[in-house]
């Protein structure tokens, strides 16, 4: 099972995509708990694309590609990559951040790898990022993250 | 007000696309998006429900008609957020052509009644809910329903 | 999955038979409904209401449901009641032309108590 949303590169337009991805997870009966870390995982990965990948550049458009097979729920979000995402030598913790070093930027990346059971950018030839986070379909198993 | 024929004229910066699998049940992906575009571009609510009949009725036809229940089939839905409305289109891929007599129909409840068959109410209940209402021929060749909202002032 | 959003259930209030319907009411819910109907119609119901619950969902499928039970309602000499819808709803209703067969009503309380002047 699979669906695709584009999104005009737009703040905002996020939360509609949000309301779509909960929609499409309650169909496929995903647990309540985890459509909330979906839906919060998803507007952060749709405004990392918009403002660090888009540029906030008004003409151009985030696509956000759901598959779904029995074991996994796989959301893959894409920009037009205006400016390609460079990883951090080292990734910072929250503690790191806290005491001031690196910028408060980036909380969104390790939001979504709190929230999903896997995250994390996705090679492409093409210009543009893919950044991919998933969930696994049995729930009962996640319910303490 | 010149409107185009072509949903895909719609200026590209305001358009949300939607492709869904062609199964029973995943119109409501298709109704929640609409309803919380809406809800954002400040519809009132009854005017929201109306939509979300109208777009499910148009999703499910897409489905069952168009696509055949093939779920590898996709529906398109386009959003399009404009000052004086929301316009919608809804395209399958043609499968089964809508013949255009079947666009405009107007059943009756004591006819249906003694009818095996009780449907047919999708189509007249879109028009009945929407400003505007066409049926076209999408650029895929598939069958294309465009619908506006017009957002009160 | 999930194909299954409504539940049915079937209750006897004051010699009218209560058929609630929680849920969404698509071409899912035919088997359901059309079986809770028919459980009510052979246990000799008269007066028979369609309690509506937490339903944001009824489609074109769904009415053609409810119409179909329309048909057997008159063909069995019976009643037919509907509450519980949302206002969005008991407009579609009218629309369609169900009113004329079948009396809306807010409540389930305002229903059961309009089947009393069939009573005699």
């Amino acid at each position: 099972m699979s669906m695709e949303l584009t999104l005009p590169n737009q703040l905002g337009y996020e939360l509609i995509a949000r309301d779509t991805i909960a929609a499409f997870a309650r169909r496929l009966g995903m647990p309540m708990d985890r459509i909330d870390d979906m839906k919060t995982a998803l507007c952060e990965a749709c405004i990392n694309a918009m403002e660090h990948g888009n540029l906030l550049n008004p003409n151009l458009r985030v696509q956000i590609l759901c598959h779904v097979d029995d074991d996994r729920f796989v959301i893959e979000v894409y920009d037009q990559g205006l400016r390609p995402f460079v990883p951090p030598p080292t990734p910072l913790s929250i503690v790191d951040k806290l005491t001031g070093m690196g910028s408060l930027r980036g909380m969104g990346l390790l939001l979504i790898s709190q929230l999903s059971d896997e995250s994390g950018f996705v090679p492409r030839d093409e210009a543009g990022n893919c950044f991919r986070f998933t969930f696994q379909r049995s729930g009962a198993a996640h319910v303490c993250r | 007000m010149a409107i185009s024929d072509d949903p895909a004229q719609e200026p590209l910066d305001k358009v949300i696309e939607l492709r869904l699998p062609s199964k029973l049940g995943y119109e409501r992906v298709a109704m929640d998006t609409a309803s919380s575009l809406a809800r954002r571009m400040g519809f009132h609510p009854d005017r929201i429900e109306s939509l979300k009949t109208a777009l499910s009725e148009a999703v499910t036809n897409a489905i069952e008609h168009g696509n055949q229940h093939d779920e590898a089939m996709k529906v398109v839905v386009l959003l399009t957020a404009r000052d004086d409305g929301l316009v919608i289109s809804v395209a399958d891929q043609g499968q089964k052509i809508l013949p255009q007599e079947h666009t405009t129909p107007s059943p009756q409840i004591a006819d249906v009644l003694e009818r095996s068959d009780k449907g047919g109410w999708g189509i007249w209940l879109i028009r009945e809910l929407m400003d505007e209402v066409e049926f076209t021929t999408a650029p895929s060749g598939g069958n294309q329903v465009r619908m506006v909202i017009h957002l009160e002032p | 999955m999930l194909e299954d959003d409504l539940t049915v259930t079937t209750r006897d209030q004051d010699g009218v038979a209560i058929i609630d319907l929680v849920g969404d009411v698509t071409t899912f819910a035919e088997d359901k409904i059309n079986n809770a109907y028919r459980e009510v119609t052979n246990t000799g119901a008269r007066f028979v209401l369609l309690n509506f619950r937490q339903n944001d969902y009824i489609n074109s499928a769904g009415i053609a449901i409810l119409i179909g039970i329309v048909t057997e309602v008159n063909r069995n000499n019976q009643k037919l009641a509907v509450s519980g819808l949302s206002q969005h709803f008991q407009k579609i209703f009218r629309m369609v032309g169900l009113a004329q067969y079948a009396d809306i009503y807010q409540t389930e309380e305002e229903a059961l108590s309009g089947f009393d002047r069939f009573r005699g």
